[in-house]
């Protein structure tokens, strides 16, 4: 008896699916380093600035 | 037997290497000596001589 | 129609007992059917019974595999430290809690780090999350999620140009005497339901309050279409009633035997040994014509002893192993915002030696901060102790 897969996806579908892959792989390869710096930035009480942010001297 | 049927350069029969240079080509030897060094390792940490090396602030 | 009252019918206290046999006890009475009847309550007795047990003998939390050996290989040990060339650390701090940081890193000269990378770490009482991205835009990011104080969960990530990515998924759960760790690298199920990736779960559990015993499997798969490896290492620690001395073991399933003792000497000494052996097949090579004619297993070994010394603006970390290799790592605080680091190796059987040095600077992203970094309070007044950044 040939093993019948729980959920059979179309060539279309598998292509479909792949592609999303790829996308999130794309969102999260450049979206991981300002989510991090926005949930920082969120969380810090005087919400420094994008070039304090990013600059490594002291903003103050 | 002459030497004309000897394989070139097995004429002078090399020096059949030690007991311990034999010893040294099995596995058993590093085995043996990382143990060796770990148990003395041991030894020296936990021997007031590694109590010395610390400072006396 | 009579004055008689009913016939107690359903009242089965009121019939008479034989003493000293009754149907059930009073525990039972007061549980449910499923927890009273002959067979659940022989093993709910037994599961109680067990963990009276498991309380009697006062185990504690093991601690991870993971952290296995890492007062010697992460702590004392100048590996995980050490660095080549010139590297410059400028972290930012914006603010403590919830901690915020920036940090950019400039190295020049070195094998393995990056010429710049830029990371950025937030950290709160149940999360931690940080992202790291260097000059070839290579990101790798770490996140950890505790939802209670017994259940992690981390993901790792890892995003290079050119380069297939990388996931990481693992749940950790500590329980009051055994850690439970379930690792997953790259999962993916295919549409056959066939599972590829790697995939790991391991348990270490305390046996007595000292000594704990691990196992680890490995499961994995590199592509779909291939046979999957299977592999089990097994894992010991035992940390001395003092928590002064700690041994710890590994048999890994590649064939590596790890072994690693570490002791704390003085309040501010600490000294550390790690042994390992690895097991590996090498080919023969014919004496004459110096093909390969068949293969011999060999083992590598290497023993390294290490010490850190810990002053209040110094701390020197120095370790010596059989391969001829003498190396120490220096790190010093000239300022509450400047540090200074120093390595250096040298490979005594080979002759060569490696060096690094590098500048730390801590600069504030905050009024708040600054004042701190100088030692004063927000109102700038002098604090009691100096605060450790």
């Amino acid at each position: 008896m040939a093993y019948l897969p729980s959920f059979i996806l179309s060539d279309e579908s598998k292509e479909r699916f792949s592609k999303v892959f790829s996308l999130s792989q794309t969102v999260a390869h450049y979206g991981w380093l300002p989510f991090v710096l926005y949930l920082g930035w969120a969380h810090t009480a005087n919400r420094p600035n994008l070039f304090s942010l990013l600059s490594p001297l002291p903003s103050v | 037997m002459s030497g004309r049927f000897n394989a070139p350069g097995a004429g002078a029969p090399a020096k059949k290497p030690s007991r311990f240079e034999q010893f040294r080509q099995t596995p058993a030897y590093p085995v043996l000596v990382n143990l060796s060094l770990f148990v003395a390792g041991v030894a020296f940490i936990q021997s007031p001589l590694m109590e010395m090396m610390a400072p006396q602030l | 129609m009579s004055s008689t009252a009913p016939l107690p019918l359903g009242d089965f206290s009121k019939i008479p007992t034989i003493p000293g046999v009754s149907p059930m006890t009073e525990s039972q009475q007061k549980e449910s059917f499923w927890s009273s009847n002959p067979i659940f309550s022989y093993l709910n007795n037994v599961y109680n019974n067990i963990h009276s047990h498991r309380q009697s003998l006062s185990l504690t939390n093991p601690g991870t595999i993971e952290n296995l050996n890492k007062e010697v290989s992460r702590d004392v040990l100048v590996g995980q430290y050490f660095f080549t060339g010139l590297r410059a650390d400028l972290n930012k701090a914006f603010s403590m809690n919830p901690a915020f940081q920036t940090s950019h890193t400039l190295s020049l000269g070195s094998a393995n780090l990056p010429s710049y990378a830029f990371s950025a770490l937030f950290a709160n009482d149940n999360m931690f999350i940080q992202g790291n991205v260097d000059n070839e835009l290579s990101v790798s990011g770490r996140l950890n999620y505790g939802w209670d104080k017994n259940n992690i969960t981390k993901a790792t990530l890892q995003f290079s140009q050119g380069q297939p990515s990388m996931c990481q998924l693992e749940q950790d759960y500590q329980g009051s005497d055994f850690s439970l760790n379930f690792k997953s690298l790259n999962p993916s199920i295919s549409s056959k339901g066939v599972f590829s990736g790697v995939a790991v779960g391991s348990i270490l559990q305390s046996v007595t309050p000292q000594f704990s015993l691990g196992l680890e499997t490995i499961f994995s798969r590199g592509q779909a279409g291939m046979p999957a490896d299977a592999a089990v290492s097994y894992v010991t620690r035992y940390v001395a009633p003092k928590q002064d001395w700690i041994f710890s073991g590994q048999l890994q399933a590649n064939g590596a035997l790890v072994a690693s003792f570490w002791r704390k000497v003085a309040e501010n000494v600490e000294a550390g040994l790690e042994t390992s052996l690895q097991a590996g097949m090498a080919p023969i090579a014919d004496p004459v014509i110096g093909t390969p004619i068949g293969i011999q297993p060999i083992i590598e070994g290497a023993t390294t002893l290490g010490c850190k010394y810990e002053y209040r603006q110094s701390v020197f970390r120095g370790s010596l192993d059989s391969t001829g290799k003498v190396s120490c790592f220096l790190e010093r605080k000239i300022l509450p915002t400047l540090s200074v680091l120093f390595c250096g190796e040298i490979d005594h059987f080979k002759q060569e030696s490696k060096l690094g040095c590098g500048l730390q600077f801590e600069t504030a992203g905050s009024e708040e901060l600054l004042m701190l970094q100088q030692g004063l309070d927000p109102n700038g007044n002098p604090l009691q102790a100096p605060v450790q950044m």
